[in-house]
């Protein structure tokens, strides 16, 4: 991109991602996705210089390479600060010093979200990822998602299976079980959202933070 | 749901937390870089993943691996630390290198065109008949060179892909 060209708007997206992991400080910067990697890397190159970002596999490092190169080059242009094999990520997350976002295909008001499948239980009419982190993600630290087509299919009344748990089910749970919960943004292709609490109950729910611009 | 002995210093409530029973794993089958003959094992890479808490855990657990060595060649392959998988813990070893279907780096990566084949295959019933004649319903040497015929016949680089959890 040229330096007079007009920000397309995954830039715009890019941006807002990077601008969930502000005031993290020194903690785990863990998106996933390509445009979340490319906004987490923003954020580590820029405003929070003391993220910890990964390799996408087994270190974690001290530079801010970029996204989507080829495996000769993903090894040849990472400075290695750490060794965080799959079974150390499982104490660092429950440790809580992380901050991830996930891509739902369906969420809600509370911030419930749905990374496994939809319709049915018994019988889905479409298996996605599986529920993999997205439980203990949101229990033991701060998760954001991106939510790249903001349409009613995504952004629903209640999804078919909560995988990430939102602030509703959070104060069921209780005050000792939720309270390292915290679902801090939802980025869309066109906006960003938050949760605030607005009723009586004090149960955050979703609202419109910002709409990009254009 | 189990409640924790201990009370949380500031609020002074008592966490409950989810106790699930351990599995009782009949057998466990892990794949290694390098074994013995009576299953000591090491890996090498960068990521040692499960394979040593499978083998403990099992009534019996068999080592698969890329090649069967002396037991003092072992330690020259790898620091110390990678000698993660005890004979104590061992039934038996296999030697069976060069699996196309999953990575084993740094001996070598995922063979993408036959991961590709496989997952085609999988999705039509003359597709996967076909498949399964020519890699699953012949013997060890006619599946090898049927994975090096497929290996020839593909050029270029595979796409690399971030990985992600």
């Amino acid at each position: 991109m040229s330096a007079d060209a007009a920000p397309r708007r995954a830039d715009v997206c890019a941006v807002a991602i990077a601008d969930c992991f502000a005031g993290d400080g020194e903690s785990l910067c863990n998106p996933i996705g390509n445009l979340p990697l490319i906004g987490g890397r923003l954020a580590a190159s820029t405003t929070e210089p003391h993220l910890a970002i990964t390799d996408g596999y087994y270190t974690l490092l001290d530079n801010v390479p970029p996204v989507g190169l080829d495996e000769n080059e993903r090894r040849a242009q990472r400075t290695i600060a750490h060794w965080n094999p799959y079974r150390e990520m499982f104490g660092l997350l429950w440790h809580g010093r992380r901050h991830v976002m996930m891509g739902p295909v369906q969420i809600d008001r509370y911030g419930n979200a749905n990374i496994a499948a939809i319709g049915d239980w018994a019988r889905p009419r479409s298996q996605v990822l599986g529920f993999r982190g997205a439980p203990g993600n949101t229990i033991n630290h701060t998760t954001s998602y991106w939510v790249p087509k903001h349409n009613p299919r995504a952004m629903v009344d209640s999804v078919d299976v909560v995988c990430g748990v939102g602030y509703d089910r959070a104060a069921e749970l209780g005050p000792v079980a939720s309270r390292f919960h915290e679902i801090r943004r939802v980025v869309t292709d066109p906006a960003v959202l938050d949760f605030e609490a607005t009723d009586d109950a004090g149960i955050p729910t979703m609202r419109l933070r910002s709409v990009h611009p254009g | 749901m189990v409640r924790s002995p201990y009370p949380e210093s500031d609020s002074g409530e008592y966490e409950e937390l989810l106790a699930v029973p351990s599995l009782e794993l009949d057998a466990a089958f892990v794949h290694q870089h390098r074994a013995d003959r009576s299953g000591n094992a090491l890996w090498l890479g960068e990521d040692p993943f499960m394979d040593d808490l499978y083998v403990r855990a099992a009534e019996r657990a068999f080592v698969s691996c890329e090649q069967v060595v002396p037991t003092e060649d072992l330690a020259g392959f790898a620091d110390v630390t990678h000698l993660r998988i005890s004979r104590l813990d061992v039934t038996g070893v296999i030697e069976a290198p060069e699996a196309p279907t999953s990575p084993s780096a740094p001996d070598y990566g995922r063979d993408e065109a036959f991961q590709k084949l496989y997952a085609t295959a999988s999705k039509d019933d003359d597709d996967w008949a076909e498949f399964s004649r020519r890699y699953l319903e012949v013997d060890e040497a006619t599946y090898r060179a049927h994975v090096d015929e497929l290996a020839a016949s593909q050029s270029g680089s595979d796409p690399a892909t971030e990985g992600d959890r």
